[in-house]
């Protein structure tokens, strides 16, 4: 059966980044990613994918993880890459076939990408670092709307069992002989199995809603959460925040 | 308070696709008693225990406390009737088993505090502390059916409707979800079980109905279980120490109302011994052997 690393398969480990309020976590990392992303200066750009880097390096969660992930978002890293290098009008260095590379492209190019590969980092480590659950009950207390949070909730707690719905389904196929070929009866069970699939989740659907109904559910979900501020949660979420807006400053003054 | 908890009248059913699941049917339960729903698979069982909080709305009436539930405000159903599902996949949702048990509670609007002593106690009462923090989805089909029977343990109902509350659990499991459930109805809650458990019926139900779409049947458990023909008819059976006991009258026990569960079981066989002055005859004549022909036959249990 196929592993599905969960992103917040590490949220038991220790470290500070694990230890620190998540809602003030959330707060102080998504202000250092807009500041990251506005950075217009590429040395600045530089030293938040550093900043980046040396916190992921502080939660403690292995390299061999990230790698996992940053495996499925490389490509897409790169592809933006390309596309900006050759795309940004400019001064051609060099050229091939009709395109033009220019000192501009690059610049941009390496900009984007950077902060794009910081941004997700960081996102990383918000979600990483904490069970999903609980991040959900940040947001929820930071005042993200309901709806929204259960929107991620039930994604978050169904997308699994649907997948494993379908591996149950196809394999129950499979212990009654039928191989994936391409051929027309192949794609006739297949889909007929999709189907089923839509049918079934469908269904569990109204199944819960009822059970939701049944336990006075009226469109709000309300869930109970512990988050206490101390002292050190304070200096973490300064000392973060502080960076995002020192860049700023930076840029601002010097650049 | 009303002398009737459930009443339902003349209910009947139709599934969409034209499957008439109930028909006119009618049962009521005194407030705590507990009522064991028997019948066959596809009787209609879940189906009518999915209208009493109104989740499905058939034909006919169903009071609740006196009321009829038609009138009443939905919120104000579920804080007095609590109701388990057959399957606990459609029962738990939430992200963690915490979340789930106390999401009944929370949304009742208890304290924080109550909450969580609710939360902790019906997780303890179901034998799984300590799975707070699981997701439900990953639980085992038996832990998943204890969580479902939590988080109505943890909105403390006054009726309880249980849809095969022990099936899948190994049997310390399944003694122990009884074990709750008399304890429950010690405390003076209603319930209603669907269940093929038959062995626990005697011990735990004070009144019987049988359903195959209609209500075939109703009585105290004696009643029902002494009426071979209809349990033949509705595929069921008689506990086991029934049987047996019926058996051992072969062998020339005298025993006129065969016990139905191991606590009656015990009392008898005591009285009888003692009447006798401490010992037991058993003995074997020519007619024995045809006569437990006769009673396996009865049963099914003819080879
Ligand atoms: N969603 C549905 N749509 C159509 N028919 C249904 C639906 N659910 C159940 N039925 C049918 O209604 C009848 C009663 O089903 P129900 O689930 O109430 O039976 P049950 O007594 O609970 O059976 P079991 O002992 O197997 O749990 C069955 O014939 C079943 O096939
Ligand atoms: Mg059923």
């Amino acid at each position: 059966m196929l592993e599905f690393p969960k992103i917040d398969k590490y949220a038991g480990i220790k470290s500070p980044i694990h230890s620190w309020d998540q809602r003030a976590k959330t707060v102080s990392i998504l202000l250092l990613i807009t500041s990251i992303v506005l950075a217009q200066d590429i040395r600045l750009a530089v030293f938040g994918l550093f900043c980046a880097i040396l916190l992921v390096y502080v939660s403690n969660i292995p390299l061999s993880f990230i790698g996992r992930y940053m495996h499925s978002i490389i490509p897409f890293i790169l592809f933006f890459f390309i596309i900006l290098l050759f795309t940004v009008p400019g001064k051609a260095i060099h050229s091939i076939y009709f395109l033009n590379i220019s000192i501009e492209g690059i610049y941009l190019a390496s900009l984007i990408s950077m902060r794009m590969f910081a941004s997700i980092l960081l996102m990383f480590l918000l979600l990483g670092t904490a069970r999903f659950d609980h991040t959900l009950k940040a947001f929820e207390k930071l005042g993200v709307p309901n709806k929204f949070v259960q929107i991620l909730m039930f994604s978050y707690r169904y997308i699994f069992v649907l997948i494993e719905e379908f591996q149950r389904i196809s394999r129950s196929m499979d212990v009654r002989g039928f191989r994936k070929k391409t051929n027309m009866y192949s794609m006739k069970t297949l889909g007929k199995a999709v189907g089923i699939l839509f049918v079934k989740s469908y269904e569990r659907s109204i199944n819960t809603y009822h059970a939701m109904t049944s336990r006075g559910y009226d469109g709000t979900i309300r869930t109970l959460s512990e988050f206490k501020m101390n002292n050190i949660d304070w200096v973490k979420s300064f000392m973060v925040a502080g960076l995002a807006v020192m860049l700023q400053g930076i840029g601002f003054v010097y650049v | 308070m009303p002398d009737i908890a459930v009443e339902v009248e003349a209910l009947s059913y139709k599934y969409p696709d034209g499957n008439l699941a109930l028909d006119n049917v009618s049962l009521s339960a005194s407030p705590g008693e507990l009522i064991a729903l028997l019948g066959p698979n596809g009787a209609g069982k879940s189906t009518l225990l999915l209208h009493l909080n109104g989740i499905l709305k058939g034909e006919g009436s169903i009071r609740i406390f006196g009321e009829d539930i038609k009138n009443k405000k939905r919120s104000k159903i579920i804080e007095k009737i609590g109701i388990v599902f057959q399957d606990p996949d459609d029962q738990l949702f939430m992200p963690t088993v915490f979340d789930d048990v106390a999401f009944g509670p929370l949304n009742m609007g208890l304290s924080k505090q109550e909450v969580k002593m609710r939360v902790e106690s019906a997780l303890k009462k179901v034998g799984l502390k300590g799975y707070e923090d699981r997701c439900p989805h990953n639980l085992s089909f038996g832990e998943k059916k204890k969580a479902a029977f939590a988080t109505i343990l943890s909105m403390e109902p006054e009726i309880i409707i249980l849809d095969e509350p022990a099936s899948n659990l190994d049997p310390q499991s399944s003694r122990a979800l009884f074990k709750i459930i008399k304890e429950l109805k010690d405390k003076g809650k209603t319930i209603i079980i669907a269940t093929h458990d038959i062995g626990i019926v005697p011990e735990i139900a004070d009144k019987i109905y049988i359903l195959d779409h209609k209500i075939i049947a109703e009585g105290t458990p004696r009643q029902i279980f002494s009426d071979a023909d209809l349990l033949k008819k509705t595929n069921l059976e008689a506990p086991k120490i029934t049987m047996l006991f019926e058996i051992l009258t072969c062998f020339g026990y005298n025993c006129n109302d065969l016990p139905l569960s191991i606590d009656e079981a015990i009392t008898h066989l005591t009285q009888s011994i003692e009447t006798k002055g401490g010992h037991m005859h058993l003995h074997i004549h020519e007619h024995t052997h045809n006569e437990i022909k006769k009673i396996t036959k009865k049963y099914g249990h003819h080879k």
